[in-house]
């Protein structure tokens, strides 16, 4: 901030203020990163977010500017005790990977697939939904899912993978309806369902271990994604839910199968019929998430799950996941592939789609 | 929880705003007031959005007018107007806003403990009040939840979803799947003053009004200088005038009153008040707004 000028000045002491009442927000727990961001971005307008913005220009620098600041203009500005934990943590921003939210560094030289990005840190594997503006789930991402699978299957030193998202407001909103609807042809959609439960068995029965950093809405398939992993790890302002129902569809990658398998018969039901989300922290009360935390420690949390059962013994993890209750699965799913069939092929569902994408309440006639 | 009915307390231009957003999405909707004026207004208010809403609409041709016709009366059907708690028996979950006095609110937290099932939500669209403190008047404070929409409610889409210390895990998660069914985006925060948007909102603007102060700049320049450098989409001063001086003043003595000297209160902004001009509503503030 060298020879401000009164314009740089007044922008400055804005900002500068802006960012330091949003740490504290967080930093007090009155808010979680990401609904602070969405707040003043949806609420004042102020775009990015003041974290991410942030994030974009360095926590150290950040941390340099308050204390010039505070020098200048007083205590007013004074930097939140959240700040120079991250700082001292060598959390920079997205130039270090994390900040206040945390960022994809995908592996240099691999080949990136379209709508996953692989970053790899030792015996850790970090998947990236990647698929703005919401990650839905498209034929491509299952295809991606599955070479990235190949992928790892094939690296001995993997032992774990997280699967997070690259954007910090949703982790994945479900399956792209527009897509679903452009697939005339049986046999596609037949490829697409099998494709995906292919793979996600594949992750279940692997000598990997799989965990879920739910960052956000995680709902239908997204919800899906995260139960197929071996563990969920939920930030406190995540969600979950299973909406298909609301459009006269139902889960497709497993929804049916593992919810109940993960909360009971009697809240998977629920969930499942009524496709209203639940919070993280009820998530956690059913069984759905293994552990809750603030936002902002998601990603070490679910980085911190990887490394310790990444050094647990490959065979052993591979056995126990092999026989833990899930005996039973693949006859529930094909069950499911032909419930899905019969829901998505009736007339409610093209009710119910063309309801939700023109915004109105559907109208059911039970065919 | 299901919304099969709503209603909210408090007509006039929020409350009016507040049930068009409701009836839109094709809930029925119930709106008191205490004065068959201030219903009928919040009424008015309620088609004059709905018919603005269909019209661009209509000119994007996505409806033809007669279909915008058809619309409007199918949403603003939906509203009933009453100045008793004529239909309260039945409904769901109730958006208060009356004016920001705690003895108002829970006044009419109270009345609404006895009015509505057992079951419904209660929410307030408060700015500033404690949730606990209003929760305090009923005999379920783990009902009772801030629902703070921005004004107007009709354009804006956040909603704050604000947890008092009684507030149960259900009835938030609860407001905010009604928020996301009314097409509102929920975030949810404590309730500490001034929630997330207008703290940190606030809290930079104070350095606006200071910064005003010390240099003796016109608040023109300095809004000019803001919105030039995309920081927010308009300038503080001109942002204040549009809210209402007087409501801008109110959260900013609250808020200097709560977290101390980093707010600020403008000396200008409660000299103008002092005069009456509280900016666009009566056409004078910081700026003098065209008739």
């Amino acid at each position: 901030m060298e020879a401000a000028t009164a314009e740089t000045t007044v922008v400055e002491r804005f900002q500068l203020k802006a960012f330091s009442e949003a740490a504290m927000v967080v930093d007090e727990g009155v808010a979680s990163t990401k609904d602070v961001d969405l707040g003043m971005m949806m609420g004042a307008g102020i775009l990015p977010g003041p974290l991410a913005r942030a994030d974009e220009a360095g926590l150290d620098v950040m941390l340099d500017r308050l204390e010039l600041a505070e020098r200048e203009w007083g205590d007013g500005f004074a930097a939140p005790l959240l700040l120079k934990r991250l700082v001292n943590q060598g959390r920079l921003g997205k130039k270090t990977g994390q900040g206040f939210f945390f960022y994809p560094q995908p592996d240099d030289g691999f080949d990136h697939k379209e709508t996953i990005l692989l970053e790899t840190r030792d015996e850790l594997a970090i998947l990236w939904l990647n698929r703005p503006p919401t990650n839905p789930i498209s034929p491509q991402v299952v295809r991606d899912l599955t070479a990235l699978w190949d992928e790892l299957e094939a690296r001995d030193e993997i032992r774990a993978a997280v699967i997070a998202s690259s954007n910090f407001a949703v982790f994945c909103a479900g399956a792209d309806i527009k897509e679903f609807t452009k697939m005339t042809d049986p046999a596609a959609g037949k490829e697409l369902l099998d494709g995906g439960h292919g793979v996600l068995r594949r992750m279940e029965q692997s000598s990997k271990v799989t965990i879920a950093a739910v960052n956000s809405l995680a709902l239908g398939g997204g919800c899906e994604l995260a139960m197929a992993c071996d563990f969920r790890i939920a930030a406190e302002s995540a969600s979950f839910g299973q909406p298909e129902i609301n459009l006269g569809i139902i889960p497709g990658f497993g929804g049916t199968q593992r919810l109940p398998r993960l909360v009971g018969e009697a809240k998977a039901l629920e969930m499942n019929l009524l496709g209203e989300p639940i919070s993280a922290p009820q998530a956690y009360e059913l069984g759905l998430a293994n552990e809750v935390v603030p936002d902002h420690e998601l990603f070490d949390t679910a980085l911190a799950w990887g490394r310790k059962l990444g050094a647990q013994a490959p065979v052993a993890v591979e056995q126990v996941k092999r026989v833990s209750a899930k005996g039973d699965l693949d006859q529930g799913i094909e069950a499911e592939k032909g419930g899905f069939a019969a829901a998505f092929g009736s007339e409610d569902a093209r009710e119910g789609i063309s309801a939700f994408l023109g915004k109105r309440k559907p109208e059911w006639k039970g065919k | 929880m299901f919304v099969f009915k709503a209603a909210v307390v408090g007509a006039g231009t929020m409350g009016g705003e507040i049930a068009q957003v409701i009836a839109s999405t094709d809930i029925p909707v119930v709106m008191k007031d205490v004065k068959q004026e201030l219903v009928d207004a919040g009424l008015e208010k309620a088609r004059e959005v709905t018919r603005g809403q269909l019209a661009s609409l209509v000119a994007k041709e996505k409806i033809d007018s007669d279909q915008a016709e058809r619309r409007l009366e199918e949403i603003v059907g939906l509203i009933s107007g009453t100045t008793e708690y004529e239909g309260f028996g039945e409904v769901d979950f109730v958006v208060e806003a009356v004016p920001e006095r705690m003895e108002v609110k829970q006044a009419v937290f109270a009345e609404l403990d006895q009015e509505t099932p057992g079951h419904a939500v209660l929410a307030s669209n408060t700015s500033a009040l404690s949730i606990s403190e209003i929760g305090s008047a009923t005999t379920r404070p783990d009902k009772v939840v801030g629902f703070h929409f921005f004004y107007p409610a009709s354009v804006m889409r956040l909603i704050e979803v604000v947890e008092g210390d009684d507030t149960s895990e259900e009835a938030a998660q609860a407001a905010a799947n009604f928020a996301m069914q009314i097409r509102k985006n929920p975030i949810r925060c404590g309730e500490e003053p001034g929630f997330v948007v207008n703290r940190v909102l606030n809290s930079a603007a104070s350095e606006i009004w200071r910064y005003q102060d010390e240099s003796g700049r016109s608040p023109e320049e300095i809004d000019r200088e803001i919105a030039e450098a995309k920081v927010t989409p308009m300038g503080p001063f001109f942002l204040s005038d549009l809210l209402g001086l007087d409501t801008v003043l109110h959260v900013a003595e609250h808020l200097q009153a709560s977290y101390g000297d980093r707010f600020y209160v403008h000396p200008l902004m409660k000299e103008l008040v002092g005069a009456g001009k509280l900016g666009q509503k009566t056409g004078e503030g910081y700026y003098t707004h065209g008739g």
